[in-house]
């Protein structure tokens, strides 16, 4: 355990020491990552200039969840999304062969390989945004606890995700659709759960869990949890990391570490 | 004595699918698709000693490396049993992986952007190495590869040569007692391969570590292997002395000249046996032995432009072992 | 004959596109879960309000049909391919074979769009018939959106082009190409229709190229636009077409210019 902490913290300060080698990237990934941000306010924005409310939802509501689902796609980006198609390169050039060769848990450094400290800036920017509409004085102590515990939930369901996509690289060679498809999560997982039509939700809670995501962090902040849907995204989250074991393990017998 | 390395019946097969070129072969592809069977490695044996140096030679494609990788673990047998300092490879336990390292030739381990004594300190970790043993380690192959002038550069400033001794460095640190290396000269230049060569007897002398070189170069392991292997299309078709294996399969080198002046045939022949002949340039073929002698005999009698000696290709020799299907 | 070598390359591009058919089918969901993800917002807009914006329910489902369609037409991703090339070197390569070097990229980038274009819109077209009904289009609007629809492909292939280009700058430019192209796709009307702008910001959006990728030719197509606006329309259209060529011409001789004096 010792060693393997070590080991995280070693990777991290790598990571640094190669991002600190490239000064004008931080710059541009930051006005990147704004982009994002400014792009989905103002269309909010304008809309909300021709109606009053949204589905039962005020402006401040719809900007909340936005810039949570802002914040789940720079998590997601940090542990996942720059670590698994490393990986992907990785199996599919033969490069992998040097971390299976090491005699630590690749598994387990995984979320750490290429731990990105370009998004760091704009995740304490949309913190600090997202902070700007809240009401602290109605969140309570657990609800904060409870509404971080979802969030890494709704992170963690999306790195099995990916990690399983990226497995499929074991057996399939060119396998980019998983980070194409990733991109365009964000519009989706952004919507509350109320705007899905009974026979859809089903579909985006199980098949393509963007409801889990940052829901029921958002049901926490402004108490309103739907019991069920924490029950849900628990245990979706549990099933889908088993899943994600089983086919790196499974892959990793068909890997045929490409010359 | 217990065996450090044992293989029986060795198989690895993949699956490839076969498609036809066009666009009707795309299209037909895209519904349904053909695979075939490469058979990589077939039922295979063979035992190594502790502290041997053993040479597996072959063309490409004859599944050298494929053999090297399940040695190691990276990938799974289809079939036969493999013991390697008596864990099972594939099971990747982390004594096992303690114990050994693969340095491939054309991949890299080292971190691109930072200088390569940083990948060190990370190997330091990675295989728990306490400060003491680092830092002895690391002086010493420093020492061997003479490398203290660029350990502390950036790697993607280091010529392929230096990169070489990095990534050397690299995966020696942790003093591994099985060190497998596969095709290690290749792109490098004739200094730098004997370079390495010469560091690679030093370091099994000094540790008694076991070695398995794979190459194309019969150069390669002139130098290095008292044994070697030779695989081809997955089959294992000699496993002996290197002496004997040259004397009976590759008797023979290649002399290419270029004359100043034209020469006449007859001249030429009691050097040896003529296999290409112009009135300006010349190819002959001389026993091993001989060949000093004749070069300088030719140097001699007539005006040389340009001598190339080469050894037999590694193809003919593999094409002469099979055909007389000697499999020791 | 001058002209072959570049339909192999299409056919080349589109070989190597149908190769890779769990890449297909897997952006062909994308759409369709993107859309979706449109219909499902949409509709809670449209709760309480039968109109808004002069927009109904059912007519901004068709704005995002086919603004799906357009983006599997005109969303390319020369930008990154134009990127890599750049941070690679490899742009020595396309300098030592006889082609041009924009001329090649793009007919690369058309071969790969071919099939996913045919299968898509297909697919497109007939599932939005089964769950929503007639889209509501003529003909002579299908013929004048065809038109102007290549004109948005030249403009959209030239202008990913130049956001390519920025990996002359920096060495993230996959990050700079992502949220560029965001940003591009949100001017042109491609996450909400340009009518829902405020009017400053829309007079500001009327001369700039990217209305003219997707919102205007959207409107041509329902029929929005009166006979003088599309006149009008096509005529800006044209000249930023002509502009970004230019553009795009510059920045390559530069490129070339400055390849062969550091020499990647």
């Amino acid at each position: 355990m010792r060693k393997n902490i070590d080991l995280i913290i070693q990777y991290i300060k790598l990571n640094l020491q190669t991002e600190l080698t490239y000064r004008s990237n931080l710059i541009f990934t930051f006005i990147s990552a704004m982009t994002y941000v400014f792009v989905f306010v103002l269309s909010l924005k304008f809309v909300f200039n021709y109606v009053p409310q949204i589905g039962g939802y005020n402006y401040d509501q719809l900007y909340v969840i936005l810039m949570l689902s802002q914040l789940w796609w720079y998590a997601n980006v940090l542990v996942a999304r720059k670590n698994f198609q490393y990986i992907a390169k990785a199996i599919n050039n033969g490069t992998l062969d040097y971390h299976l060769l090491k005699p630590y848990s690749f598994r387990i450094l995984t979320p750490f390989l290429k731990f990105d400290f370009r998004h760091l800036m704009p995740i304490i920017i949309t913190v600090f945004l997202l902070f700007i509409k809240l009401d602290f004085s109605s969140i309570g102590i657990l609800q904060w606890l409870g509404a971080i515990l979802f969030f890494m939930n709704g992170v963690l369901v999306a790195y099995s995700i990916t990690s399983i996509f990226t497995s499929f690289s074991f057996w399939v060679g060119r396998n980019n659709s998983i980070f194409d498809i990733s991109l365009e999560m964000p519009d989706l997982v952004r919507i509350p759960i109320e705007f899905f039509p009974f026979i859809v939700k089903g579909f985006f809670i199980f098949f393509v869990p963007v409801i889990i995501m940052v829901n029921p962090t958002f049901q926490i902040l402004y108490n309103n949890m739907d019991y069920i849907l924490l029950a849900e995204a628990l245990i979706i989250s549990l099933v889908l990391f088993f899943i994600s074991e089983f086919t790196w393990k499974y892959g990793l017998k068909n890997y045929t570490s490409a010359n | 004595m217990k065996k450090i390395i044992s293989v029986k019946n060795l198989t690895k097969n993949f699956k490839v699918y076969h498609k036809k070129q066009g666009l009707i072969g795309s299209l037909s592809a895209f519904f349904k698709r053909k695979y075939e069977t490469v058979k990589a490695v077939q039922k295979i044996n063979f035992e190594m000693n502790k502290g041997e140096i053993v040479g597996f030679i072959g063309p490409n494609g004859a599944g050298k490396t494929t053999t090297l990788k399940m040695l190691s673990g990276l990938l799974h047998p289809d079939d036969g049993e493999v013991s390697v300092l008596g864990f099972i490879p594939f099971k990747r336990k982390k004594d096992f992986l303690s114990q050994i390292s693969l340095v491939m030739g054309q991949k890299s381990q080292l971190w691109w952007d930072l200088p390569a004594i940083e990948s060190f300190n990370l190997n330091r970790m990675v295989y728990n190495l306490s400060k003491e043993d680092y830092k002895t380690s690391l002086a010493s192959l420093v020492e061997m590869l003479d490398a203290k002038d660029i350990i502390h550069r950036q790697v993607r400033k280091l010529s392929l040569g230096q990169r070489m001794k990095c990534e050397l460095i690299a995966s020696l640190i942790h003093n591994p007692k099985i060190l497998f290396l596969d095709e290690p000269t290749i792109g490098l230049d004739v200094v730098i391969q004997k370079k390495l060569r010469k560091f690679i007897k030093e370091y099994n002398e000094k540790y008694n570590a076991t070695i398995i070189l794979t190459s194309h170069y019969i150069g390669d392991l002139e130098e290095l292997c008292k044994r070697v292997v030779v695989i081809n299309d997955g089959i294992l078709g000699y496993d002996g002395d290197f002496g004997s294996l040259i004397k009976k399969y590759a008797k023979l080198k290649t002399i290419k000249l270029v004359f100043l002046k034209e020469v006449k045939k007859e001249n030429l022949q009691k050097y040896g046996k003529i296999i290409d002949f112009e009135p300006l340039k010349a190819s002959l073929e001389v026993n091993r032995e001989k060949v000093g002698e004749v070069a300088s005999g030719i140097l001699n009698e007539f005006s040389v432009d340009d001598l190339n000696i080469s050894e037999m290709p590694i193809e003919e020799v593999v094409r002469r072992i099979f055909e007389n299907g000697n499999n020791e | 004959m001058y002209m072959l070598k570049y339909l192999e390359l299409i056919k080349v591009s589109f070989l190597n596109r149908i190769d890779y058919r769990q890449e297909l089918i897997m952006s062909f969901f994308v759409g369709i879960i993107i859309f979706a993800g449109q219909a499902v917002f949409w509709k809670a807009v449209f709760a309480e309000n039968k109109i808004v914006n002069g927009f109904s329910f059912k007519q901004i489902l068709v704005y995002y049909l086919f603004a799906r369609i357009i983006s599997e037409i005109i969303d390319s991703k020369l930008g990154f391919k134009i990127s890599d090339i750049i941070n690679d070197g490899k742009i020595s390569n396309y300098m030592l074979k006889p082609v041009k070097i924009k001329t090649w990229l793009i007919f690369e980038e058309i071969g790969r769009l071919s099939i996913d274009v045919v299968i898509k819109t297909s697919i497109y077209v007939c599932l939005f018939l089964i769950f929503f009904g007639s889209i509501g289009v003529g003909l002579a609007n299908v013929m004048l959106f065809i038109l102007i629809l290549l004109m948005s492909l030249i403009i959209s292939l030239n202008l990913y082009f130049l956001v390519g280009c920025t990996a002359f700058i920096t060495d993230n430019a996959t990050g700079i190409n992502y949220s560029l192209r965001r940003g591009i796709l949100f001017l042109a009307g491609g996450l909400i229709p340009i009518s829902f702008f405020p009017d400053f910001f829309q007079k500001i959006i009327n001369v700039l190229p990217f209305k003219y990728m997707f919102d205007f030719p959207i409107n041509v197509l329902t029929g929005k636009l009166g006979n003088m606006e599309i006149i009008s329309g096509i005529g800006v259209q044209f000249i930023w077409v002509l502009v970004l060529w230019l553009m795009t011409e510059l920045t390559l001789g530069f490129a070339i210019k400055h390849n062969q004096s550091v020499g990647i």
